[in-house]
């Protein structure tokens, strides 16, 4: 796999993982009062339009390299998710949840990569 | 509602006495994905009709999968999904909910053998039994949050 391959799997589940963070920002802003209504229909359209291009970057992987390659960058994402939804929503999590995530992200893999 | 957001006593304020607790939702939801994924490549697998609205459609749209009933059914498995999991994030702090959802999409290698009939190796069985031991990890912190309550 070149470099650029995995520089572009990357980026790819960066924006996955940004469409989530404005869905979860849409639908809870944190501030326990909620999103006006147009606000949230503003959200989610950005947010799916992040999807969307997650979508068509995946999309291009996969028609030039094999599933088993690419496919184990999918079992990184609780992992990556916890640490930007730490960085962006101030969420925090206790070690007993890191390492219930450690044990997804490996369990992925291993499925992802046989 | 404090500026910094700790899980645990949020959790169990705003998860907790609903109709549609959000874990069993966000449960629902993955599956809901999962049989999505599965309907779709029954779709993609069967032989298209040759006549009826399906079949016009899908000439008219210039996707063959989508003369399947089985893609229709797919499509709407995967709204529901995203339905419940838009539900489900108005409670529970994503980076909990993320990973419970994608474990759940492993019902796709279980169901894989019964259903579209391809196999899975003995290492694959491993990889999902660990995935499914991070979940429960997770599941028991969400249950002790609530129980603080």
């Amino acid at each position: 796999m070149t470099a650029l391959a995995f520089a572009l799997c990357i980026i790819c589940q960066v924006f996955l993982l940004s469409g989530q963070l404005l869905f979860k920002h849409a639908m809870d802003p944190g501030n326990g009062k909620g999103n006006s209504t147009a606000r949230m229909f503003k959200l989610l359209a950005l947010g799916i339009l992040t999807q969307t291009v997650y979508f068509f970057l995946w999309l291009g992987l996969l028609e030039n390299h094999p599933l088993t390659r690419i496919y184990p960058f999918e079992g990184l994402n609780p992992v990556m998710m916890a640490i930007l939804a730490w960085l962006v929503l101030k969420e925090k999590l206790p070690v007993k949840a890191w390492i219930g995530l450690a044990l997804v992200c490996v369990g992925i893999g291993i499925v992802s990569a046989t | 509602m404090p500026e910094h957001r700790t899980p645990a006593p949020d959790l169990a304020r705003r998860a907790g006495r609903r109709l549609l607790h959000p874990i069993l939702v966000v449960i629902i939801g993955g599956l809901l994905d999962a049989a999505g994924e599965i309907l779709l490549k029954k779709g993609a697998n069967s032989a298209p009709p040759t006549s009826g609205l399906l079949h016009w459609l899908s000439m008219y749209l210039g996707v063959s999968a989508l003369a399947s009933i089985w893609t229709w059914l797919g499509i709407i498995s995967y709204i529901l999904g995203l339905l419940a999991w838009l539900y489900v994030l108005r409670f529970i702090p994503i980076s909990i909910a993320f990973p419970i959802n994608n474990v759940m999409h492993l019902a796709v290698p279980i169901a894989a053998p019964v259903l579209l009939h391809e196999p899975v190796p003995l290492l694959r069985w491993f990889g999902i039994g660990i995935a499914l031991s991070g979940v429960l990890l997770l599941l028991k912190f969400v249950a002790e949050a609530e129980e603080k309550l």
